[in-house]
């Protein structure tokens, strides 16, 4: 007679060990509190607000809430953002959007919800027209999103934000320019998201020239963030003359040629066409650059 | 006696014409919401604001077109005066029945920006894509965006801010000087005549002034109005100031970032209205000036253009040929010569004559997101903007084209933008925003009066709060700059939140989105640095650099 063991001979200890990790890392995935899946994308508010469309979109905010769609915590999320767009908004509106985000941050700081909550604590403080931007205030929040969210997307879009404000604000924090280029630094080495780095390069080398940075100081950031993969084409017209530019100043006449030849080649039809076309032919034959 | 049955008529005949009354009044709702004529055929309105006859003579045409290929549907146009197109055009975002489709205006109204991308419907998809209606043709296959002999890159159709694209222009505008051909051949004896260079435009502007006193007549060299001063003169001004401009080019990408870069430069006391070069910028104003008619501040743009049809003045100045269509003499054009390198007086200051490739395309076409309308609206827009119907444009009205590859009437070819050139320098009129441009424009008066002169119309400037009223203009840049952050952060959200992160086309549309943002911000934030170290009654504090501790 058959037995439940001859019916399903014993397996290798080996198979039952790839079924713990499988299954171990199956309930890592569900319970680990940084995963995205929390916060729901069904609702039709996200789209609306993608295309501009606030107030459409808060009404579809508060209908999920009434029909249950999607999270507490996301459909909460889109509608404290829903409301600080909205035509109808006025500063009275904020104390009340300012605390349904702390409650999302401080529920859980480290899901997609409790780091846009967060992120937004920021943005808010940065961007917010008729209360006075507090520039400190918001580099706090973007560092508190940063510790949390570890490599989420969320969290090096804080860096980068953070990055921004070191470099260009008029903070209080009193910080020589080499200070801010050191933190700004260290803020976009812990950028791994390609189009997120190529962003916070393009910041810091752009915000070395706002200091007076000497130009080979500036020049490896914007070398790195061309590398990076530059699309936009106003950025590229942009940052090839600056590289070009940038790179005759340090004496590397062929990375400048290669440089403004690149611009010339790709927008043969540019206001700025003729100032490279000189500084190309000012050029001096040299060796190649080191 | 009353007739009983008699009596009942009056209320029959009342509910007769009630019902009758009310299928009308609901024939007539249900046309106007639903755009559907008594055929069923689709009605689409469309509402634009080219002045010309030939222009609206040449787009009902376009319309007719339109219907031999699609019967289903009548395109109209419903031509708006100027001079009520802003409140027009206010009043039909915000109403619940816009035409379906409505040509802008932006220059550097910020406002209607913000209007435009809450009502307007994005139409990047629209652009990417090849213009079906260009197939036979040697731009089959090109997206629309390449299409564009400007490849769209003004801001006007596309808002770098938000990377969106919200229309389609339909027109292209290049500043140049247009005469009266039969003068110039009495004057200097070749119809033809076109001056080469700066001295040799102002030499042609004095023997205008001696041939008029010789002759004892009424003729001027240049009809202008104050507008038409500044326009005239900028082309100069904007030669004398490329120096000084890329002196200050902080970020050495030969680009003076205007308006937001010469303002905060201005702030900053980068530059001022002593510097040598603004000043020569000045002298420029005034020479000019001499060469108007009398009173000239005081004359509207008709006035001027009456003038000049008159016979009164032998030149004037337009961003386009249209006035080929109301003059009863022939037509010359040329661009204002620049200052050349080697110019004794000003060579200094100079670069050379100023790229116009900036001159991008404008006055588009776009489509409220209320329409019910919106595929033929797009379908639309398509066929206009196609090769072949912007050629039967283009010819009809002797407009410049604005499509690849279509060819333009004589007088169209000489508005073409000549892209070789310098970039432009600084240019103090267009500081800030409308209060300070006000508050130049009022003072201008000193700088043509023969007592008054440069000093006198700078000093009236200073005592006018100018450097306070240009701060107070950028504190509103800086606002705007916090509004379009919030909702560019909020929709970059909506975005990354509705879409699949795994697909390659989404991820790469939030890249391109946070680029542009990126590059906002900088503005932004730059903006808010120099803010922060005025003080309102124009005081500057020390520079980033200085500041250091």
């Amino acid at each position: 007679m058959n037995t439940p063991a001859t019916m399903h001979p014993r397996q290798p200890n080996w198979l039952g060990c790839v079924r713990f990790v499988v299954g171990f890392c199956g309930a890592l995935i569900v319970f680990n509190p940084g995963n995205s899946a929390d916060v729901a994308e069904e609702s039709p508010g996200w789209e609306l607000l993608a295309q501009y469309r606030f107030k459409e979109a808060l009404l579809a905010f508060e209908q999920n809430s009434a029909t249950g769609v999607d999270s507490k915590r996301s459909i909460a999320l889109g509608e404290a953002l829903s409301r600080l767009v909205s035509p109808s908004y006025n500063e009275a509106d904020l104390p009340a959007i300012v605390s349904e985000l702390e409650q999302i941050w401080q529920s859980n700081s480290r899901d997609k919800a409790g780091l846009w909550a967060g992120y937004y604590l920021g943005r808010i403080r940065q961007n917010h027209a008729n209360a006075k931007a507090d520039y400190d205030a918001a580099l706090t929040w973007y560092e508190r999103v940063a510790t949390a969210g570890g490599d989420d997307l969320m969290a090096q879009t804080a860096r980068l934000k953070a990055v921004g404000l070191l470099l260009f604000a008029p903070l209080d924090a009193v910080l020589t320019s080499e200070e801010r280029f050191q933190q700004a630094q260290d803020l976009v080495a812990n950028i791994s998201e390609p189009y997120l780095q190529m962003n916070a390069l393009l910041v810091l080398g752009n915000g070395m020239f706002y200091r007076d940075a000497a130009p080979d100081r500036v020049l490896p950031s914007l070398e790195s963030a061309w590398r990076l993969g530059v699309t936009d084409p106003t950025a590229r017209a942009q940052i090839l003359i600056q590289i070009g530019n940038l790179a005759t100043k340090v004496g590397k006449p062929h990375l400048a040629a290669d440089c403004y030849q690149q611009f010339l080649d790709e927008f043969p039809r540019e206001k700025r066409n003729q100032m490279v076309r000189e500084q190309l032919a000012l050029l001096p034959t040299l060796p190649a650059d080191e | 006696m009353s007739n009983p049955s008699r009596s009942k008529w009056p209320w029959f005949r009342f509910t007769i014409l009630f019902v009758v009354f009310a299928a009308a009044l609901g024939f007539v709702v249900h046309r106007s919401i639903t755009g559907t004529s008594t055929d069923q055929r689709t009605v689409l309105h469309v509402g634009h604001f080219i002045p010309e006859d030939a222009g609206t003579v040449a787009l009902e045409e376009i319309a007719r077109d339109y219907n031999r290929l699609h019967p289903n549907v009548i395109v109209k146009f419903q031509r708006i005066p100027r001079s009520i197109y802003y409140q027009w055009f206010r009043t039909q975002l915000v109403s619940d029945n816009p035409p379906d489709i409505i040509q802008y205006n932006l220059q550097q109204d910020v406002s209607l920006r913000q209007l435009i991308s809450r009502h307007f419907l994005p139409l990047n998809e629209l652009v990417n894509q090849p213009n079906p209606y260009n197939e036979g043709t040697a731009l089959a296959g090109v997206p629309l965006v390449k299409t564009y002999v400007d490849e769209l890159s003004g801001r006007v159709a596309y808002f770098p801010e938000m990377g969106t694209y919200f229309g389609l222009p339909y027109s292209a505008r290049t500043l140049r000087i247009v005469y009266n051909r039969d003068l110039m051949k009495e004057i200097t004896g070749d119809p033809d005549y076109t001056p080469k260079t700066w001295d040799e435009f102002v030499a042609l502007c004095e023997r205008v002034k001696t041939y008029a006193a010789e002759n004892e007549i009424k003729l001027f060299p240049i009809a202008a109005s104050q507008f038409g001063v500044f326009l005239v003169s900028n082309e100069s001004f904007i030669n004398v100031t490329q120096k000084l401009a890329i002196r200050h080019d902080y970020n050495l990408d030969f680009d003076a970032n205007y308006p937001l870069g010469t303002t905060l430069g201005y702030l900053n006391r980068n530059w001022d209205l002593t510097t040598p070069e603004i000043r020569a910028g000045f002298k420029l104003y005034r020479q000019i000036g001499s060469f108007m008619q009398p009173g000239f501040l005081q004359f509207s743009d008709s006035d001027v253009l009456f003038q000049f049809l008159q016979g009164r003045a032998l030149m004037m100045i337009a961003a386009s040929p249209a006035l080929n269509d109301v003059a009863d003499f022939d037509l010359g054009v040329f661009r204002i010569p620049g200052i050349p390198r080697d110019d004794p007086e000003y060579g200094d200051y100079v670069l050379g004559p100023y790229s116009e490739a900036a001159h991008s395309t404008t006055h588009p076409f776009g489509i409220p997101r209320s329409t019910p309308h919106r595929e033929i609206a797009q379908d639309f827009l398509l066929f206009l903007t196609s090769q072949r119907i912007n050629q039967q444009y283009a010819l009809a009205t002797d407009q410049v084209p604005v499509i690849r590859g279509v060819s333009s009437g004589p007088l169209a070819k000489k508005f073409a933008p000549d892209p070789d050139g310098y970039p432009y320098g600084l240019q103090p009129r267009g500081l800030g925003r409308a209060s300070s441009q006000m508050t130049f424009a009022r003072s201008i008066y000193l700088l043509f009066r023969p007592d008054g002169g440069i000093d006198a119309f700078i000093r009236n400037l200073e005592a006018n709060q100018y450097r306070e009223i240009v701060y107070r203009d950028a504190v509103v840049f800086s606002k705007n700059y916090q509004q379009n952050l919030r909702e560019t952060d909020v929709a970059l959200t909506g975005r990354y939140l509705s879409t699949d992160q795994a697909d390659p086309n989404a991820k790469s549309e939030i890249a391109r989105l946070t680029l542009r943002q990126t590059f906002f911000e900088m503005d932004a934030l730059q903006t808010a640095d120099v803010l922060s170290r005025q003080t309102p009654d124009g005081k500057t504090v020390p520079t980033p650099r200085q500041n250091d501790p």
